[in-house]
C-alpha cells in the first residue's frame, strides 16, 4: 500500500498545474456548498429575527381570544399581576405591554383604516426595532402625549408630514366613539407593508384614554435571547399564569401569532435543499470531468505501467489514492476558503440592496443578510464533496485498469 | 281539437290557480309602503337609543332630519361626552363632526357597516338615504297569513341588490297586513344565518301616523347585545330647510 500511495501522492506533483486546477475546482464547488448553506441558515434567522423584533416579540400574551377577534372587550384587566410573572421568565431579554385596536385615522376627506398601538415608549424601544425604523421626526417619549408616530406609506397615503395633526377614531370600551387629535411627531419605515401603511403608535397614556381603557392593556409582548429558547419560556408562562389562575389568557408564540412566517421559513428550507442538490450536482460534473480528463490523458502511462506487470486491481488503488489525496488537498484549502468567506459574510452582511424591491415582500427591515456557519452545514459539505471526489474517480479507474497495454501505447 | 286546447287552457288555470294563489297586492307595495309609512318625503325624529352589553349598558340622544333619498344629518345630544357630534350624509358621502377636536372627517364607505356609537346598528341603519325598495328584490317568504305578536302578517324575503351597499345576505319581514306596519324584521348574512333580529312594539300615533315607537334589535352575533330605539317625538312630511344639510350647519354646534 505504501508504494500505491507515495506513487499516488507522487503522480499529483508531478503534473503540479493539472492538480492545482482539479484541486482548485473541487475546492471552488466546497466553498459554494459552505456559503449558501450559511447564507440561507442566516437568511432563515434574520427573517425570524427581523419580524420578531419588528414589532412582535417571540411570545405574546392575551385575554383569550383576542388575536383572531382583535375585540376591544378582550382586554388583560390586571396586567400588574401578569407581569409580575412575565418579569421572571427564564431567558427573558424584553417584554413591552401594548394597547391593541383598530381604528380610523383621518384628516379632512382622507381616511385610512389603522392598527393602534398604544406603548410604552421605552420599553417598546427596548423590546422592537421600532426606535431604529424612524425616517423623520422623532421616535415617542415618556412625556409625548398628543403625539403620534406613524408608517411612511400612512404618511403618503395621506398626504402629511412631521407636525402636522391627524384624527384618530374608534371604538371605544364603554361604547362611545374614541376620538382625538394627535400631531405626527415622527414617521418610521419598517419595511413591512402592514406597519408602514396600517400602523400608528402612541404613548400608552393617549391609548388609554381613547380607548376608554384606564389601566387596562390588550397585549404584553416578549422578547428572548434566543429563539431555541421560546418553547421553555412560553411553558414557563403558561404554568405560571395557571398557578395564577389566570387562566383566561393566552399565551402564543411567532409561529402561533405569525403562521405565514413559519410557512416562509419551511419554504426557505426546501429551497435551501434544491438549490444545495443543484450546486451538489453542478460541483460533482465538474470533479468527474477534471479527473476524468487527467486519467484519460494518461492512459499512455497507465499501459506502460501494466507492460511492466502491474496488477489492474493496483492501478485501480493508485487512482482512487490520488483522486482521494487530491480531494483532501481541496478539502483543506476549500474549507478554510468557505470558512473565511462565510465569516466575513457573517460580520459584514450581505447587501442585498439590488434585490431590495423583491425582499420588502419577506418585510426585511435591512437588505443586509449575515449568514450563518452552522458545524452541521460546515461537516456536511466536507462529506458531500470528498465522497463525491472519490465516487466520480471509480469508473475513470476501472477504465484505466481494464486498458490493454499495446493499444494504451498506442492510444495517443 | 278545439275541446282540447279549451280543456288545457281550463286544466292550467285551474292547476295554476292553486299553486299560486296571489294576494291582490305585489310584494313590491307592502314594502315600499312600509318603508313610506317610516320615512315619509321627509321626517325629523327625537330618539333615545340604549345599548345594553353584558359590559356596558349606555343610552344616546339625538335629533335626526332626512330629506328625499339623498340627504340625512343626525346630531348627538348626549351623552355629554358625545354631546354635539354631528353626521352628515349626502348621497354616498358620510361627514362626521366632532366638537371637542373640531374637526369633520369624512367617513369611508368601509366604515359604514361598522357599529354606530357601539350599538347594534351600523351606521348604514342610522343614517340611511337608499329605502329598501331600492336596495332589495321583494318577494313573498311564503303565502297565506302568519300570526305574529298577534298580528296577521305578510311574510316578505329581501334580496340585496348586486349595486346595493348592503351588509346583510337576505332579510325577511313581517309586515301588518291591515297597515303595513313592520312588526318583525330577520336579519341573515351572507352565509344564511340568522344573525339580527328586530321587533316592533308600542305603536302610537306620533306627528301626523301611527308608527311603531320602539324598534328592539338583539344581536345573535353577540350574546346579551340588545340596542333599542325609542321614538320620542317624530314629524313627517315637514319639508325641511336645506340648510339643514350642509357642511357649515354640521359645525354649526
Amino acid at each position: 500500500m505504501g508504494v500505491f500511495l507515495r506513487l499516488a501522492w507522487r503522480n499529483l506533483w508531478r503534473h503540479r498545474r493539472r492538480t492545482i486546477i482539479s484541486a482548485s475546482a473541487i475546492a471552488f464547488g466546497l466553498v459554494c456548498i459552505i456559503f449558501f448553506h450559511a447564507f440561507i441558515t442566516g437568511f432563515n434567522e434574520s427573517y425570524i429575527e427581523n419580524a420578531v423584533r419588528v414589532f412582535m416579540g417571540h411570545i405574546q400574551i392575551h385575554h383569550q381570544g383576542f388575536q383572531e377577534s382583535m375585540n376591544i372587550d378582550d382586554y388583560i384587566a390586571d396586567p400588574q399581576a401578569v407581569l409580575g410573572i412575565v418579569s421572571q421568565t427564564p431567558h427573558l431579554q424584553a417584554y413591552t405591554t401594548r394597547i391593541k385596536g383598530y381604528g380610523l385615522t383621518a384628516i379632512g376627506d382622507k381616511s385610512s383604516g389603522v392598527l393602534i398601538l398604544g406603548v410604552v415608549p421605552e420599553e417598546e424601544a427596548q423590546a422592537t426595532f421600532i426606535e431604529e425604523c424612524m425616517v423623520e421626526g422623532k421616535y415617542l417619549s415618556a412625556d409625548s402625549i398628543g403625539t403620534i408616530i406613524i408608517g411612511k406609506g400612512l404618511a403618503d397615503n395621506l398626504q402629511v408630514k412631521v407636525g402636522d395633526s391627524l384624527i384618530i377614531i374608534t371604538n371605544a370600551l364603554d361604547r362611545t366613539t374614541g376620538r382625538g387629535r394627535y400631531t405626527v411627531r415622527g414617521i418610521f419605515r419598517t419595511n413591512y407593508s402592514e406597519l408602514d401603511r396600517g400602523a400608528v403608535f402612541m404613548n400608552i397614556a393617549d391609548a388609554q384614554t381613547l380607548f376608554a381603557y384606564d389601566d387596562k392593556v390588550s397585549e404584553i409582548a416578549l422578547l428572548v435571547d434566543d429563539s431555541q429558547n421560546v418553547p421553555q419560556a412560553k411553558r414557563f408562562l403558561i404554568e405560571q399564569l395557571a398557578q395564577e389562575r389566570l387562566t383566561q389568557l393566552e399565551v402564543l408564540d411567532w409561529t402561533e401569532i405569525a403562521p405565514q412566517m413559519q410557512q416562509m421559513v419551511e419554504f426557505m428550507e426546501i429551497f435551501l435543499e434544491i438549490l444545495l442538490a443543484i450546486i451538489i450536482l453542478a460541483a460533482f460534473f465538474g470533479i468527474f470531468n477534471t479527473i476524468l480528463m487527467s486519467i484519460l490523458g494518461r492512459m499512455r502511462e497507465f499501459g506502460i505501467m501494466k507492460a511492466m506487470g502491474t496488477r489492474p486491481s493496483q492501478i485501480f488503488r493508485l487512482i482512487i489514492y490520488e483522486s482521494s489525496l487530491l480531494g483532501l488537498i481541496a478539502l483543506a484549502v476549500g474549507a478554510g476558503l468557505g470558512y473565511l468567506v462565510t465569516v466575513l459574510a457573517n460580520i459584514n452582511g450581505l447587501d442585498l440592496a439590488f434585490f431590495a424591491e423583491g425582499f420588502e415582500a419577506f418585510g426585511a427591515i435591512t437588505t443586509i443578510v449575515y449568514a450563518k456557519l452552522t458545524l452541521d452545514g460546515f461537516i456536511f459539505a466536507l462529506v458531500v464533496v470528498i465522497t463525491t471526489t472519490v465516487l466520480v474517480a471509480i469508473y475513470p479507474a476501472i477504465k484505466a485498469a481494464r486498458i490493454k497495454p499495446l493499444e494504451a501505447i498506442r492510444y495517443i | 281539437m278545439k275541446l282540447a286546447i279549451a280543456s288545457f287552457i281550463i286544466i292550467f288555470f285551474t292547476i295554476t290557480g292553486f299553486s299560486f294563489p296571489t294576494f291582490a297586492i305585489d310584494p313590491k307595495t307592502v314594502v315600499t309602503e312600509m318603508d313610506e309609512l317610516l320615512r315619509g318625503d321627509s321626517n325629523y325624529m327625537l330618539i333615545t337609543m340604549e345599548v345594553i352589553s353584558p359590559q356596558f349598558d349606555r343610552s344616546v340622544k339625538m335629533e335626526s332630519w332626512s330629506l328625499g333619498k339623498t340627504k340625512s344629518f343626525v346630531r348627538i345630544l348626549s351623552p355629554p361626552k358625545d354631546e354635539g357630534m354631528g353626521y352628515l350624509k349626502l348621497k354616498n358621502n358620510l361627514w362626521m363632526y366632532m366638537p371637542d377636536v373640531e374637526e369633520t372627517i369624512k367617513i369611508p364607505p368601509s366604515m359604514m357597516l361598522e357599529p354606530f356609537m357601539g350599538s347594534d346598528f351600523t351606521y348604514d341603519d342610522i343614517i340611511k338615504e337608499s329605502s329598501m325598495p331600492d336596495d332589495y328584490y321583494i318577494d313573498w317568504a311564503g303565502l297565506g297569513s302568519y300570526s305574529v305578536s298577534g298580528y296577521d302578517c305578510y311574510a316578505l324575503e329581501l334580496t340585496p341588490k348586486p349595486d346595493a351597499d348592503v351588509v346583510w345576505g337576505k332579510m325577511r319581514c313581517w309586515v301588518r297586513k291591515s297597515d303595513y306596519m313592520p312588526i318583525y324584521w330577520e336579519y341573515y348574512d351572507e352565509d344564511d344565518y340568522l344573525v339580527r333580529i328586530m321587533e316592533f312594539s308600542e305603536f302610537k300615533y306620533i306627528g301626523d301616523r301611527t308608527i311603531p315607537a320602539k324598534w328592539k334589535m338583539e344581536n345573535r352575533e353577540e350574546e346579551g347585545h340588545i340596542t333599542t330605539i325609542y321614538i320620542d317625538k317624530a314629524q313627517f312630511n315637514i319639508s325641511p330647510d336645506e340648510s339643514i344639510f350642509t357642511q357649515q350647519n354640521l359645525e354649526d354646534y
